[in-house]
């Protein structure tokens, strides 16, 4: 009876068996944006935020992706270990309506220590530039055009294909954001879709990027 | 049976605060560290090497009383030590504030430090636990990352040690079966499992009038 009695104090003391208290670390990072977006009209699918976090502690970076509907917020959790420095990069990609904005935060200073902590921080818009393309065909001018970002896999609105001529046209796609790759996807005009995937399309400086793909056969040309 | 119940009411017992959360592998041979009022001491036949976030490695010495502190701005914990030797390796960028009654020092590379009856002295580069060679403590303190990174895979991929949770507030369990494991300089492997973290992020919609 005895040795039972120390074995019991034995199991309750000893750190190993008894439940962890709780020391996680809980870190709430608030958001907003530098400057509030202007919205020409409200789509159901308006946001999609994309995180990712990666520390010299951590196996391997996490990422995560969240999208959401209008008037609703973006809350997103990673579950992982304490410790730090950690690097977080945020995307949010807002449609107002019209076009999509990106905005981006970045921060590589986050210890995630036990306790709870909260953090403000600021979206600032992403640097932006316009992608100006002239495609070549042979069966008629193609409908449209429009990116999609390869990381997201989410596809940005379409732009129209201007005729030129009866072998050509050009298009013209703002608010593209630097430091990011895209496929170029062209519905053609027999309304079948086909992308470039040979000249991923990527700046990472503003002002303008020239195209130039046939359809032919979906060779391509970038700078 | 009471020797053995006031080594496991030790080890259980509170860490100090600032305890680092980000320790990650601990080799030792010999006895069993002990926490004993915030501080750690290593028996008269051990000694403890310390694996921290990938980038620095801290050895203790037999007899050797050390504080680990939360590092500020480093990867690296800030130490007090309190007596005996201890090695550090620490990158440039990552170095370890140490401190002693009297005294603090910023180390960065690979240095021996030797704290006996209130003196301190510097061996600079040197081992400190057995097993070690000279050629590798003088390695530059990029090369060690390689050999760093083997200890790591070697320690958590045997399969005859014990991997322990640790309990809240920083306290270890510590191996105490006593086989010595084929990892690194035959030690056996001890790890301290950071606590978790949950990091949440929200960014309100950017709720305005349109136009």
């Amino acid at each position: 009876m005895k040795h039972s009695l120390w074995f019991l104090l034995l199991i309750l003391l000893s750190g190993c068996l008894v439940t962890p208290a709780d020391d996680t670390s809980r870190l709430t990072l608030e958001l907003s944006f530098a400057q509030t977006p202007v919205i020409t009209r409200q789509s159901p699918n308006s946001w999609y935020l994309q995180a990712t976090l990666s520390g010299a502690d951590l196996e391997r970076s996490m990422e995560a992706t969240v999208r959401g509907l209008a008037g609703t917020d973006a809350d997103l959790t990673f579950s992982t270990q304490s410790g730090g420095p950690r690097r977080l990069t945020l995307t949010y990609f807002f449609y107002t309506g019209e076009i999509v904005e990106t905005w981006t935060f970045s921060g590589s200073d986050f210890y995630l220590v036990p306790g709870d902590q909260t953090i403000t921080a600021v979206l600032q818009r992403a640097p932006e530039y316009t992608l100006n393309g002239t495609l070549s065909f042979l069966d008629g001018a193609p409908i449209s055009v429009w990116l999609e970002d390869l990381s997201t896999e989410l596809s940005f609105p379409v732009a129209q294909v201007v005729p030129v001529d009866g072998l050509q046209g050009t298009f013209s796609i703002p608010h593209v954001p630097t430091g990011r790759f895209f496929r170029l996807h062209v519905r053609n005009v027999n309304n079948d879709v086909v992308s470039f995937d040979e000249c991923p399309v990527f700046s990472s400086r503003t002002g303008t990027l020239a195209f130039a793909g046939d359809l032919a056969d979906l060779s391509c040309e970038l700078p | 049976m009471t020797a053995l119940f006031l080594a496991i009411s030790l080890l259980t017992m509170p860490a100090a605060p600032g305890w680092p959360a980000s320790w990650r592998v601990v080799l030792s041979r010999g006895s069993l560290p002990v926490q004993k009022d915030g501080r750690l001491v290593t028996a008269a036949d051990s000694f403890i090497k310390w694996i921290i976030s990938d980038r620095c490695v801290i050895s203790l010495d037999g007899d050797t009383a050390v504080i680990f502190m939360s590092g500020t701005g480093s990867a690296c914990p800030r130490m007090h030590l309190v007596s005996g030797t201890i090695r550090i390796v620490a990158p440039v960028d990552h170095p370890v504030e140490l401190s002693w009654d009297g005294g603090n020092r910023t180390i960065r590379g690979v240095v021996t430090v030797t704290r006996l009856k209130g003196s301190v002295s510097f061996d600079g580069p040197g081992p400190v636990e057995p097993g070690v060679t000279t050629a590798l403590s003088v390695q530059p303190v990029w090369q060690l990352q390689t050999r760093i990174h083997q200890l790591l895979r070697e320690t958590f991929t045997h399969s005859n040690e014990t991997l322990v949770q640790t309990s809240g507030s920083g306290s270890m369990c510590l191996d105490s079966g006593g086989s010595a494991g084929d990892v690194g300089n035959n030690q056996t492997g001890i790890t301290q499992m950071p606590p978790a973290a949950k990091l949440h992020i929200h960014v309100p919609y950017p709720r305005q009038v349109s136009p």
